[in-house]
């Protein structure tokens, strides 16, 4: 059965909503004047972007690069940060990693932390567009009483499920969120919960990043883990982490478009 | 060194829970979602071992 679709003037308020949220987070908010969620969203990512990179000595460039036409520079990519796109670009061209200056990242005191809150700024500002999407929804066809689907997609990222658990899919949430979990548990425990590590890893890291909350107070609890041996399985638990972590984008997709369907048959039974 | 039955049971791991999300991400009804589950479970556990056995093959081949 084919699902139901917002009006064709919703969707391209729906698509300014997204393009300028991932622009800079908290302007996709404007396009239906939600100036308070516009200056929740703007705040949260740029003060984590930030406070990470001060924390970890800016040593996040280290894992980007510039993309220009010849000497002249671009724009700085570094994942995932740069999904907070404006934030990450003014960051690039004021702080320099001190690496660069010679020093020894590995003696920055919070650089785990660091690393930790400006990658979840990055993930944030894909949650922002999520969450400015829904509030066009929202403006355009009202529900009173209905979960919104930037919400059902905001919870996924909080617990992976619980965006479904949110709107009434309890098996999905239970079969999907334990799912994600568990593979991203077992990942850990067969790296020796040393997997979740940007230096090590950087690319696999950004995927592992996406499996919200639930992910990083793991990371942050594991944060002083290294490798001190080659695990027997070792390359298998970094694939799961990662997958993991992607996976639960796919259920934050999914929450999103079952929200979606429920608001808009919610419409169709009110007609 | 891993060992074939570890990266066997991890295959089987790894496949069933790409193929629940999969399932979840196409389905609504749990009913479709389990059956959809062993189906892509199945089909994935089996491209990943046929892909192996052809690379197994063309390494006896060409040493």
């Amino acid at each position: 059965m084919e699902s139901p679709a917002p009006p064709e003037d919703t969707r391209q308020r729906i698509g300014l909503a997204v393009g300028l949220s991932i622009l800079l987070p908290g302007l996709g908010h404007l396009v239906v004047r939600r100036r308070a969620w516009c200056l929740f969203w703007f705040l949260l990512c740029q003060l984590t972007l930030f406070a990470g990179l001060l924390l970890a000595g800016a040593t996040q460039f280290d894992y980007g690069r510039w993309f220009g036409l010849g000497a002249v520079r671009g724009i700085f990519v570094v994942l995932p940060e740069v999904a907070n796109f404006l934030g990450t670009q003014v960051a690039a061209q004021i702080l320099h990693s001190v690496e660069n200056g010679g020093a020894d990242p590995t003696w920055i005191p919070y650089r785990d932390l660091g690393h930790l809150l400006s990658g979840a700024s990055g993930v944030l500002a894909c949650f922002a567009a999520a969450h400015a999407a829904g509030q066009v929804l929202a403006a355009d066809l009202p529900r009173p009483g209905r979960r919104n689907p930037g919400t059902a997609a905001l919870a996924s990222l909080l617990l992976p499920g619980l965006g479904h658990w949110l709107v009434g899919r309890r098996f999905k949430a239970v079969l999907l969120g334990g799912t994600v979990l568990g593979l991203f548990l077992l990942g850990m425990a067969l790296g020796g919960f040393a997997d979740f590590d940007r230096q090590r890893h950087p690319y696999y890291w950004a995927g592992q990043m996406f499996g919200g909350g639930a992910f990083w107070l793991v990371a942050l609890a594991a944060a002083g883990a290294r490798f001190t041996e080659v695990l027997r399985f070792m390359d298998a638990g970094l694939l799961f982490t990662t997958s993991a972590g992607l996976f639960n984008v796919i259920l934050a997709l999914d929450a999103w478009r079952r929200a979606e369907d429920d608001w808009l048959a919610a419409g169709e039974e009110e007609v | 060194m891993p060992t074939l039955l570890g990266l066997g049971l991890l295959l089987i791991v790894f496949s069933l829970a790409l193929a629940v999300v999969v399932s979840g991400y196409r389905e609504d009804e749990p009913a479709r979602i389990l059956r959809g589950t062993v189906r892509r479970a199945f089909s994935f556990l089996a491209a990943v071992v046929l892909i192996g056995l052809a690379g197994l093959a063309l390494s006896w081949y060409l040493s």
